[in-house]
């Protein structure tokens, strides 16, 4: 296959499913909208105590931006497995893991991208110190791509199940544990004075690991899945 | 193909796929789903509306695949067959929710493939294909 077929695919793939995202925009707005409810929630339950919400930032606003991308997961391939779209996909002469390694980017761009933007005031709202700022924008920046390739992956081999939102979750989590305890790990090291550039590094080791791995495995996996 | 063995990535350069879903999203227009598929399909040089025309979509081509009916939807897969240059199309009941018009749509469409040197290996409930071509009928039964 050649690059530019290659690369006119992508584009094709990129124009179709942002369109999409488009079209269903209400949907596109829950990612922000949870996170934003789950970290408005803790200063609630909590009391509004400087000291302690900062002490539970780095965690509060892992865990939210983590839980809101597990639950656009299951959307990512099953309305094209409904509509016939994804057997398109299959039977198309491109390499499967190259147009999933593009839908993968398109909605890490529409759902962690977003939330990325909104973090800084996610941060306030948890009066997180504003030095521990950067390095959790640099953990998030590389944590959720990491995310999104990892969830791609659990999502493919799930899409024979009809009802799969449970299961997806179950198998998904233990496989974000290890991002969040670096992700959150190095803010909070952060925050004690402690060198936190080496989680930095080990995250961005993941992703260049999943980029790479992650689309083929997923498109087994679908390969599997519908044959 | 043409006798020789073949794996799953020469099947998938060889081969289009109409089934019983549509293979195009509700959320998008009739060209815009036929540009998608053409661009990840196998590389054709058709223009996408006059493909439509040809099936008898025309007029159709900024109308969203929900607004459309079954069997309109069918036409606009049988438009992304015909944009293809796939010469095995694999078509599992391609009559169904067609009507007369139609029939004898996806017949001519099957007719010209045939002739331009394609081949067509299709599954139908009804006795009503007779697209213009040598047919080798295979009856399956329980």
């Amino acid at each position: 296959m050649s690059g530019t077929g290659l690369y006119a695919a992508a584009k094709a793939q990129l124009g179709r499913d942002l369109r999409l995202v488009w079209r269903r925009r209400g949907d596109a707005a829950q990612p922000v909208l949870f996170a934003l409810m789950v970290v408005a929630m803790f200063p609630l339950a909590l009391g509004s105590e400087r000291e302690k919400l900062a002490q539970l930032a780095p965690g509060v606003l892992w865990v939210a931006v983590l839980l809101s991308g597990l639950l656009t997961l299951d959307s990512l391939y099953r309305s094209d497995a409904e509509d016939g779209s994804l057997e398109q996909m299959l039977m198309s002469p491109l390499p499967l893991s190259w147009l999933i390694a593009v839908r993968v980017g398109v909605h890490w761009l529409t759902s962690a991208l977003p939330l990325l933007l909104l973090t800084p005031v996610l941060a306030e709202l948890m009066f997180l110190p504003r030095p521990l700022l950067a390095p959790l924008m640099l953990s998030l920046i590389l944590g959720t791509p990491l995310l999104s390739l990892i969830g791609a992956v659990v999502a493919a081999l799930t899409i024979g199940i009809r009802r799969s939102g449970m299961i997806l979750s179950v198998l998904a989590l233990p496989m974000y544990v290890p991002v969040l305890v670096f992700g959150a790990g190095c803010v909070v090291a952060a925050a004690q004075g402690l060198p936190w550039i080496g989680a930095i590094y080990l995250l961005a080791a993941g992703l260049a690991l999943a980029i790479v791995l992650a689309p083929l495995a997923a498109a087994t996996a679908l390969r599997i899945a519908l044959t | 193909m043409a006798g020789r063995t073949i794996d799953q990535a020469h099947l998938a350069r060889g081969c289009a796929f109409l089934g019983h879903l549509p293979g195009h999203k509700a959320e998008l227009t009739a060209l815009e789903n036929l540009r998608y598929s053409q661009a990840i399909g196998v590389p054709g040089d058709g223009d996408p509306g006059q493909a439509l025309q040809e099936v008898g979509l025309a007029g159709f081509e900024d109308t969203i695949g929900r607004q459309m009916s079954a069997g309109q939807n069918k036409r606009l897969g049988l438009a992304r067959l015909r944009l293809s240059s796939a010469p095995l199309w694999l078509l599992d009941e391609p009559y169904a929710n067609l009507d007369l018009d139609g029939i004898a749509l996806v017949d001519r469409l099957i007719g010209r493939h045939v002739t331009a040197g394609g081949a067509v290996l299709l599954t139908t409930h009804g006795a009503y294909a007779a697209p213009p071509v040598p047919i080798r009928t295979l009856e399956l039964q329980r």
